[in-house]
């Protein structure tokens, strides 16, 4: 899109093996990102089809912003979730986005099934299909140590790849992007392996032409001092995100062993404030981002006899400390990040895989689940159990683990305990338990996140709760997000990119939206979302929430469940409203 | 009258340091962060005894209170 007035889009057929490009200027006003890669999907999706069916696409896209902008590092992906059923969306940066950009790529579409494992090598000027027979089966590192090998060109192409889990398509595998990065939630891993797709490397040296070089660059450099000049982002650098372990667990919204305590005895031992001390030793960036918020923490294993350690890296933020820390009872840093590890090789969303073993935990102790079934005795704080279990999960060992790798809403249709699985819209929940807003607003996001509206900010920040500005609150910021992640820009971004900055950034390269076109975007790409599902037979209506949230105190005390249910009615309402004013002025 | 003040590491960043604090009798939660220099705007939660106080609440002498920035995320 930059220098031109249209989206490029690469469309790969696994199938039959068939490359085409197309160039959409009915695409241009949607920016890119969430934008763009929703309505490809709409136009691609195959409704009448289960989300693993070979004519199911993937989508990638990122945005004008990508790459030549500080902080603008996210590549977003859609696709049918196996998780939920019905729209999936994942964001993901690491080199992606920027790999994506040199091979002169706006967006990516990818349908069919390949006939063997295979991985994809896209450049400005190919796209490969190469044997991954040999990759099969391995895990997430060294399948990305072999494809670093054989492509070579090191700092300049991203691989995205799948483990054991998404070759055996656990509904909420992941795609590991470049190490430290992941399209984690909703199961894309599981829609890559549905295809053979082991692995996609791509690179590539396309010039990004700019045709007023002035006013980028002084842009650009307006808007890095912004980015690191300023309290804006730099919170994100120094702990980062796992400050919240302490705070949340001061105002009672630290979810701890499967959220029958909103406050763990451990806290202090696996907080932020402690991974930083005991276990940090590296700090790594996107490319594109100067703040450094990849916090890397180190751990010691024994491998054999006789004191034979190694030491691993991995990376750690709030949600993992969160989902497989206070969640699962884990009560050192050091083994959350053995736990993060054995996630990270199998390839599996951390957040769900600890969601899903904490509800396991409590199946067991209610005598709903059986050792036989478990394999080992799940219990909170044994590290050792739930590093079995999570290879479980992957390897789709038993029947049970093979329906607990389904998600948590076909466990406890099959086994019963749905009051206490933690599940929002489809999606085991965040690490928040800050109150109503949260809970609704990961309940009816677009892609069932806490990022799509960020309720858990209103939770902290509302001096008292009010039903009308809530609903009011999760909607307007749903939409201003959807065009935050079209352009494509990390969120932790979002208080540098006003609507001036944004307007400012587009102009420089010669793309002279308004703050209306920016709106109808917006607008535009929110009822895209919404009638994306709707095509898939999901309905808000349906939606109950978790009786185990009801239980647990929040930073506001118990959540009332009549309300609960009040306010996610007064949601659809007003969603509906909405939507016949958007569908009227089409 | 003399509270006691500890101050999460995100505010370290203002010089605030955690210690006791004297403040006039009568000073309120807004008092105390404007002594601190630490801008409100980035305080989530000042806590005493498990209670989330209000800029607006009064102090007491001997109060212990926790002061937590609010949690993040995207």
């Amino acid at each position: 899109m930059l220098g031109k007035d249209y989206i490029r889009v690469l469309h790969i057929n696994l199938t039959d093996e068939k490359v085409s490009v197309e160039e959409r200027k009915d695409l241009f006003h949607l920016l890119g990102g969430t934008g763009v890669a929703s309505k490809l999907l709409e136009e691609n999706m195959r409704p009448d089809l289960p989300p693993l069916h070979e004519d199911q696409p993937i989508i990638f896209a990122i945005g004008p912003l990508s790459t030549i902008f500080p902080v603008a590092t996210k590549t977003v992906a859609t696709f049918i979730s196996p998780l939920t059923g019905e729209y999936g969306e994942s964001h993901a940066g690491g080199r992606s986005a920027m790999a994506i950009r040199n091979a002169g790529y706006d967006a990516i579409v990818i349908t069919g099934r390949a006939n063997k494992p295979t991985y994809l090598s896209i450049t400005d000027h190919s796209v490969e299909f190469k044997d991954a027979r040999g990759l099969w089966g391995l895990d997430v590192e060294e399948t990305g140590r072999i494809i670093r090998e054989r492509e070579g060109i090191p700092g300049k192409r991203s691989i995205m790849r799948i483990g054991v889990s998404g070759e055996n398509l656990v509904s909420f595998a992941g795609v590991n992007v470049d190490t430290y990065r992941h399209f984690g939630r909703l199961g894309l891993g599981a829609v890559f392996g549905s295809k053979q797709l082991k692995a996609i490397a791509i690179t590539g040296e396309t010039d990004i032409p700019v045709t007023d070089f002035k006013s980028y660059y002084s842009t650009f450099r307006w808007l890095y001092k912004k980015v690191v000049e300023t309290d804006l982002m730099s919170k994100y650098h120094e702990i980062g995100t796992p400050i919240n372990i302490k705070v949340l667990n001061a105002i009672s919204s630290l979810p701890t062993k499967n959220l029958q305590q909103s406050t763990f005895e451990h806290a202090d031992d696996i907080s932020g404030e402690t991974f930083a001390q005991d276990t940090l030793v590296r700090k790594v960036s996107c490319v594109g981002c100067p703040i450094g918020c990849i916090h890397v923490g180190q751990f010691r294993r024994l491998f054999d006899k006789g004191y034979e350690y190694e030491s691993l890296a991995v990376s750690y933020d709030h949600e993992l400390i969160y989902s497989l820390g206070s969640l699962l009872g884990t009560p050192t840093a050091s083994e959350v990040l053995e736990l993060i590890d054995e996630v990270e090789e199998t390839g599996l969303d951390a957040m769900s895989t600890g969601v899903a073993l904490a509800w396991a935990t409590e199946a067991l102790e209610k005598d709903i689940l059986s050792i036989e079934q478990t394999l080992v005795p799940l219990a909170f704080g044994n590290t050792e159990n739930y590093k079995k279990a999570i290879h479980y999960i992957a390897e789709r060992t038993n029947d049970f683990y093979r329906t607990l790798g389904e998600g948590l809403t076909h466990a406890t249709e099959a086994y019963g305990g749905k009051e206490f699985a933690l599940v929002y819209g489809g999606n085991e929940m965040a690490g928040y338990h800050t109150g109503y807003a949260f809970a609704l607003g990961q309940t009816v996001g677009g892609r069932h996140s806490h990022l799509c509206n960020a309720g858990y900010q209103y939770d902290q920040s509302a001096k008292e709760l009010n039903d009308e500005e809530i609903v009011d609150y999760l909607i307007k910021e749903e939409k201003e997000r959807c065009m935050l992640t079209s352009l494509v820009i990390c969120l932790f971004a979002r208080k540098v990119y006003d609507r001036e900055t944004v307007l400012k950034a587009l102009n420089a390269i010669d793309m002279p939206f308004t703050d209306e076109d920016l709106d109808k975007m917006a607008e535009e790409t929110f009822f895209t979302r919404l009638r994306i599902k709707q095509k898939l037979g999901y309905s808000l209506e349906n939606e109950k929430f978790p009786k185990r949230a009801f239980e647990t105190p929040t930073r506001w005390g118990k959540m009332d469940e009549e309300r609960m249910n009040k306010l996610l009615h007064m949601y659809v309402e007003r969603l509906k409203a909405e939507y016949d004013r958007y569908s009227t002025a089409q | 009258m003399t509270v006691t003040v500890q101050l999460n590491d995100y505010f370290s960043r203002y010089g605030a340091q955690s210690g006791k604090v004297s403040l006039p009798d009568g000073a309120t939660v807004a008092d105390l962060l404007s002594y601190l220099k630490v801008p409100p705007s980035e305080v989530g939660f000042v806590i005493k005894t498990g209670q989330v106080l209000k800029e607006t609440d009064k102090l007491d002498d001997g109060d212990n209170l926790l002061i937590l920035p609010f949690a993040m995320g995207g």
